[in-house]
């Protein structure tokens, strides 16, 4: 399923191949497995001591949908909840998000319901978000029901499936299933926040031409944000970077 | 130098229990092997040091679950004496093996294994016991697929499973009787031996009844009444009912009149600690596996004659040669090639003056990690350190001057603490603090824990996993200003790693390091603290690489992306241990604001990487691969990497 084979695509000569990049980011307790369906899905591979995520971490994989190749680039977020603060940086203008519970363990669905909220609240409204149940091989110490789980991503319109990590299940379907969901057009894209951006045939999807990639840039003049709603990104990082003197940085290093 | 003296340690191997299929844990995690748990049971043995005790050198994981056991040893062992002993070397003996056995029992350690094959007697009359520890390192013989012990030692609780201290008792007393008698039921087999040992539950006075059943009951009843006495006490059915070894040893010392023999310390490579005599010679090419398999002790089969003849659903394997479990015989190593290599070292190299001017070796132009591997090199700066830290807290300056040029791995933890300036009676310091206590952050210390440096045996067994939460509850309890922040595992692991049997002092250092290197990190709003950070950091990389550092603003690569792991953990979320360790030996020398310049340092290794990559390049580059370099500090300026939050007194 998740290939990266834009380039022979574009070999074969398929001139309306569209290429989209959609932001997503994964949320969720610590230790229910965010980073193992990141690997499971960007690399194929599973560790079964993973080690924790500090802070984030970024990785990208493209799918070919129909005429489309979807680019996703991910943020996979550390779970600890001293760690929240940091979690907006990650969303904001994201178009899709993988909110994850393990379902051997009560409190981390509960903790899920708390970041489905959030990002409800406070991430860009025509969102994706899925639920992940994530942990399916250890269904024998199962403590969230099924239905349980359906039943609320059906009331908030989530996407929903029980994926593991460790047997792959489910795991390159769910991100499949946030591909089909996300608007592929221009006008879907624009609709949202930032949207995809389709790239001229030829053009590299190169970061640089995606407007709405977060974080935004932090640029140093007064320029304004891309003046859709990821400006707001735009502004909350520029403050906070200015906050931690990177204008003073910056000047540091261009008077060397 | 006799035949039976040239040799300095030995080593016997065994295989520990086989899980069989993929069997998962409760938390869905593959169960720790049971070689892993051995491993981390062992490393107290290699701690304790006792006249009477062979002490343990290394413990070796080999393949296919296989532990190898390395150990000092001398003379011969008791089974491999024909000759008859007379009444007092019997008595030497039987009070030197009750030492031993006093110390273990004190220690809360239980041998089980006790028998005439690990009693060793050298020339001098001086008795070792070897590998005392296979029941406590096997967990009371729960990772090991065969039953420790050999029968006709074991006591009838043991036979009938449910053994406490008290059968080390018996198995001593056994012994004392077989010294006093000869090899008891010698002819029979396993079976029928430990059908006579539960017969014996019937007997009033088991060791006349033993005595009769071999026909020796005059030569019983001609030994001295003190030691029939004390056989007596020990063969005892009744566990309660047995002397302790504590009794015992007042008891033999009263009849052993035999003075203790007064040894002439050896000068030169003998005297050195038999840990670094086992290091230098494993350096100098001394291969255990080898002998190991001259002496048959490790056999390889073709793979062919090892397949299964089927496995079962549940991934237990039917058929196929096995290899021989457990073999009791022992390789024996001499340190000849040691000696060689060593033979041109003067006698006053062993023994050098700390206010000697220092000779300079040749070896230090040598990268670090070469330097480590050279014999030579290693004898003198371990004779050296060896030196400086028995005088520690006095000779710290001496000892930072020379950790400035490299820190054997051998003395890595000592000196650490050294620098650290770790001083007083951190035991009872650590002991005081309340390490068990649930408190609301376990369950992130739980979770944590299981994938923390996982690669490392000696932290992923059980082990390692609970003194790791105790280091780290007893941290947080003591730092109440302080959280636990993911990456606070990270941090303690290396220290753990070095002072795997000296959890006060692991204790010790991270308390010492967390206020010198990461003031204020750990606070519950530490956003502050790490941007100011980072902001320091980017202004530096802006000074040393300005073109890099505007490029990276460009594609706004900011550092809170990327080098927050890096800060907050001093790099030991990003780095295996052993890159770990060379990076904080630099550290604890230079101080706090190394690590600023350890980043601008892998950012430079990339430099032409970041320089043509756009920001998906440049975030998805694993930037911890590179090694872990330093850029010349001393290019900038101290105040430059003066910061407001930094620790007070640095």
């Amino acid at each position: 399923m998740a290939t990266n084979r834009t380039g022979s695509q574009r070999a074969n000569g398929a001139p309306q191949t569209k290429v989209c990049q959609f932001k997503l980011v994964l949320l969720g307790e610590s230790a229910v497995g965010k980073s193992s369906l990141v690997l499971r899905f960007v690399k194929g591979q599973f560790h079964e001591y993973q080690e924790s995520t500090i802070g984030a971490a970024f990785l990208t994989q493209t799918l070919c949908l129909d005429d489309t190749t979807v680019k996703f680039e991910i943020w996979d977020t550390a779970g600890q909840e001293r760690y929240h603060s940091l979690a907006p940086m990650y969303y904001r203008g994201a178009q899709a998000a993988i909110v994850v519970y393990d379902i051997t363990n009560q409190d981390t669905f509960g903790r899920a319901k708390n970041w489905v909220k959030e990002l409800q609240r406070q991430a860009s409204p025509s969102i994706v978000i899925a639920l992940a149940g994530n942990k399916s091989d250890l269904a024998a110490k199962r403590m969230v029901e099924f239905d349980e789980a359906q039943a609320y991503a059906d009331e908030n319109g989530l996407l929903f499936m029980e994926t593991s990590a460790k047997t792959a299940m489910n795991v390159n379907d769910i991100f499949l299933a946030i591909a089909n969901k996300l608007p592929r057009n221009e006008t879907g894209g624009a609709a949202g926040a930032g949207g995809a951006r389709r790239l001229a045939d030829g053009e590299q999807p190169r970061s640089s031409a995606c407007c709405n990639r977060a974080p935004p840039r932090a640029a140093s003049d007064t320029r304004s944000g891309a003046g859709d709603a990821s400006g707001r990104g735009v502004r909350g990082l520029r403050s906070s970077l200015r906050k931690a003197g990177f204008t003073r940085a910056l000047v540091v290093s261009q008077a060397v | 130098m006799d035949e039976e003296s040239k040799y300095k340690f030995a080593a016997c191997t065994y295989f520990a229990k086989n899980h069989p299929g993929e069997t998962c844990g409760s938390n869905g995690l593959p169960l720790t092997p049971s070689s892993v748990t051995i491993l981390g049971r062992a490393q107290r043995l290699l701690t304790i040091e006792h006249v009477n005790l062979c002490t343990y050198l290394d413990i070796i994981r080999g393949k296919h679950e296989r532990i190898i056991v390395v150990a000092e040893t001398i003379g011969k062992s008791l089974s491999e004496h024909t000759s008859k002993f007379s009444n007092q070397e019997v008595l030497n003996i039987s009070t030197q093996v009750a030492t031993a056995m006093n110390f273990l029992h004190k220690q809360d350690v239980v041998h089980r294994t006790l028998s005439d094959d690990n009693i060793l007697v050298d020339c001098c009359g001086r008795v070792k016991l070897f590998n005392y520890g296979m029941y406590y390192m096997t967990d009371g013989g729960k990772e090991v697929p065969f039953p420790l012990g050999i029968p006709r030692y074991l006591s009838p609780e043991t036979i009938l499973g449910g053994a406490g201290p008290a059968a080390d008792v018996w198995s001593f007393g056994i012994i004392l009787l077989e010294l006093c008698i000869g090899k008891l039921w010698n002819n029979l087999k396993p079976g029928p031996i430990l059908r006579r040992i539960l017969t014996l539950v019937h007997a009033s006075n088991p060791a006349e009844r033993i005595a009769r059943e071999h026909d020796c009951f005059d030569a019983y009843k001609g030994l001295p009444q003190s030691v029939r006495d004390i056989i007596e006490k020990c063969l005892k059915i009744y566990p309660g009912e047995r002397a302790t070894f504590e009794e015992l040893v007042a008891e033999l010392s009263l009849l052993n009149t035999e003075k203790p023999l007064d040894i002439k310390r050896p000068r030169g490579l003998l005297d050195c600690k038999l840990q670094f005599l086992y290091h230098w010679w494993q350096l100098a090419g001394g291969d255990i596996m080898a002998e190991l398999k001259k002496n048959g002790l490790v056999k390889h089969n073709p793979p062919i004659l090892t397949m299964p003849i089927a496995i079962l659903l549940d991934g237990c394997p039917v058929g196929g040669k096995k290899n021989i479990l457990f073999d009791r015989r022992i390789a024996k190593y001499s340190i000849d090639i040691l000696n060689k290599r060593l033979a041109h070292i003067l006698i006053q190299d062993y023994y050098p003056l700390i206010h000697e001017r220092k000779r300079e070796y040749d070896g230090i132009t040598l990268p670090k990690i070469i330097r480590e591997k050279d014999t030579e090199y290693q004898f003198h700066r371990l004779i050296w350190f060896e030196r400086l830290l028995h005088g520690y807290p006095h000779t710290v300056q001496y000892i930072r001057a020379e950790a400035e040029i490299d820190i054997p791995p051998m003395v890595r933890g000592d000196v650490w603490a050294a620098l650290l300036g770790v001083v007083g009676d951190i035991e009872e310091q650590y002991e005081r603090i309340d390490k068990e206590t649930p408190t609301p952050t376990d369950r992130q210390i739980d979770v944590d824990i299981p994938r923390c440096h996982q690669y490392c045996w000696l932290l992923c067994g059980s082990a390692g996993h609970r003194t790791l939460k105790r280091l780290l509850k007893a941290w947080l309890l003591t730092n109440p200003q302080y959280v636990y922040w993911q990456g606070l595992d990270s941090l303690t692991a290396p220290f753990l790693y070095l002072n795997f049997c000296n959890e006060a002092r692991a204790f010790a250092c991270l308390s010492a390091f967390v206020p010198k290197f990461l003031h204020k990190f750990f606070l519950k709003d530490n956003s502050a603290v790490i941007k100011e950070y980072l902001a320091k950091f980017w202004q530096i990389t802006g000074f040393h690489e300005p073109e890099l550092a505007a490029h990276l603003h460009d594609i706004s690569f900011v550092p809170e992306l990327f080098a927050i792991p890096w800060f907050l953990t001093m790099f030991s979320h990003v780095f295996p241990l052993h890159k770990i360790v060379h990076l904080w030996d630099a550290l604890l020398v230079e101080g706090p604001s190394l690590p600023l310049y350890m980043g601008v340092g892998i950012l430079k290794q990339l430099r032409e990487t970041l320089l043509d990559s756009g920001f998906n390049e440049c975030i998805l580059l694993n930037l911890s691969r590179c090694a872990a370099t330093l850029p010349a500090a001393s290019a900038t300026g101290d105040s430059v990497t003066r910061r407001p939050s930094q620790s007070p007194w640095m």
